[in-house]
């Protein structure tokens, strides 16, 4: 949704009448496992941490799919969270047993398209235009 | 007939111990001795307080009275032990409202009074 969410944000969300929640799906195996992992444990420090490595892996998905350790950490520190805490985290395997168990509770709920999202209910399928997104919001909020 | 009295009673006398009658008073019954030996046993079997229990064996007869292996009663199952297979197919009422609900472990972008909430299902690859 990355196109289309800065025009949400300024529309919708600064103005009080959308919130964003992210819902991790586990496609790709444990390159998708690790990227979301390691976003959950900078999130536990910062949840606007966690939005900044959001939008970074978004915005460089080819470099997820050869990404190690270092490099979460990396992304971690940059995001301006706690370095040892974040590898703490990622290490024992929290971040990965929060994502897997979201990602479960999602294939219960049956959606299995990527990306699906769910607007007060109302399903929507595959990447939009900010225009059908303002459409569903705009139902909504009626 | 006063003096034939003596000569009678010492007739009735000599009769008397020429009698068979005459043994029954003098040997005793044998059938008293071993009445007499069965109550000993009898008694001996009598169980004494504090003593060990007697092991019970079963005779035939009490092994007849046994429930038959086959006729195991069958446990119906109950309503709560009753699954539908097909229950966990559809979402429960539980699971229905996480699309409006707290979004434990979720982060989320704005307010959380929003009138609006967009789920966004994604992958970061």
């Amino acid at each position: 949704m990355l196109g289309a969410e800065p025009e949400i944000i300024a529309n919708y969300v600064d103005r009080g009448l959308v919130r964003i929640v992210f819902w991790p799906m586990l496609d790709h195996g444990n390159a998708s496992l690790n990227a979301h992992a390691a976003a959950d444990c900078v999130g536990r420090q910062s949840t606007d941490a966690f939005w900044v490595v959001h939008d970074r892996f978004f915005a460089n998905q080819e470099e997820l799919w050869q990404a190690n350790r270092d490099y979460f950490v990396a992304a971690a520190v940059a995001a301006g969270v706690d370095q040892a805490a974040f590898e703490e985290c990622f290490d024992n395997g929290t971040g990965h047993a929060t994502v897997t168990e979201l990602d479960s509770i999602r294939r219960g709920l049956g959606v299995f398209n990527r990306p699906t999202f769910d607007i007060n209910g109302q399903l929507l399928i595959g990447s939009q235009p900010f225009s059908v997104f303002a459409n569903f919001i705009e139902a909504a909020l009626q | 007939m006063k003096r034939s009295f003596p000569l009678l009673f010492l007739l009735a006398l000599i009769v008397a111990a020429c009698s068979p009658t005459s043994e029954l008073t003098t040997t005793v019954p044998p059938t008293l001795e071993p009445a007499t030996e069965e109550a000993k046993a009898l008694e001996s079997e009598v169980q004494q307080p504090g003593a060990a229990p007697t092991e019970v064996i079963p005779t035939e007869s009490s092994t007849e009275t046994l429930s038959d292996p086959t006729d195991t009663p069958v446990i119906e199952p109950t309503e709560e032990t009753a699954v539908d297979p097909t229950a966990t197919l559809a979402p429960t009422a539980e699971e229905e409202t996480i699309f409006n609900g707290p979004y434990e472990n979720t982060y989320f972008r704005g307010s959380a009074a929003a009138p609006v909430t967009l789920i966004d299902y994604s992958d970061f690859l």
